[in-house]
């Protein structure tokens, strides 16, 4: 997890070296829990973090101050992580979208090296399958 | 009126995938924008950035103002 020194989260642009790893992070944990974010909030960060807007321009979009938007956005973010903390479901997902990737991958080429052949056959089914898969996780 | 270069975010719902947009500062949410001068993708290791340096000088000559972020981007390109 990409927390600065201090343990909190880096929300300010221009403070975070990693600020490019961590909004990658955000936006993947956003798209498995934004949901669970308030309405408001929810539009506030995606602005943030994938419309890449500053602070400056949403609290003039909303109407807030720069620093009421800067803690909306570093609540969130702290949330987010909590979510993912407590319930791992997008470290989970990358997990299993690698081991499908692998499963094609082997399968297919199995399937070369047994081509024509009932085995092959088999695994080319399954390499379509774990393809199938790859697909239903997007 | 100032026109910014922004990432706008695009690629599938768990995958993160960004274009490098050049874009009116009043339309960040509605989707229009003027140019398109590159992409970037954080999930690669190392993060894969292209640019159309050309684009992206010309930009910045007439006055565009870079978002923090592709600031950033822009300086492990080595943009100015």
């Amino acid at each position: 997890m990409s927390t600065g020194k201090d343990g909190k989260i880096c929300a300010k642009k221009a403070d975070a070296k990693d600020w490019l790893q961590e909004a990658a992070h955000l936006s993947v944990y956003f798209s498995f829990y934004g949901e669970l974010l308030g309405e408001k909030t929810k539009r506030i960060f995606e602005d943030y973090v994938a419309n890449d807007m500053s602070l400056a321009e949403i609290a003039r979009e909303y109407g807030l101050s720069r620093q009421g938007v800067y803690d909306v956005v570093k609540r969130c973010g702290a949330k987010l992580y909590e979510y993912e903390e407590c319930l791992h479901l997008a470290e989970r997902f990358q997990r299993m979208e690698e081991q499908a990737e692998r499963i094609r991958s082997e399968a297919g080429e199995l399937a070369k090296e047994l081509a024509d052949s009932p085995a092959g056959e088999r695994a080319s089914r399954i390499a379509r399958s774990a393809e199938d898969l790859i697909g239903s996780l997007q | 009126m100032a026109v910014k270069i922004r990432l706008r975010r695009m690629g599938q719902k768990h995958a993160p995938f960004y274009r490098v947009i050049v874009a009116d500062e009043r339309s960040p949410r509605d989707g229009r924008f003027i140019d398109e001068i590159g992409t970037y993708d954080p999930t690669k290791e190392p993060m894969a950035f292209r640019v159309d340096e050309e684009a992206a000088k010309k930009w910045l000559a007439n006055g565009a103002q870079p978002t923090e972020t592709v600031a950033r981007l822009f300086k492990q390109a080595g943009i100015k």
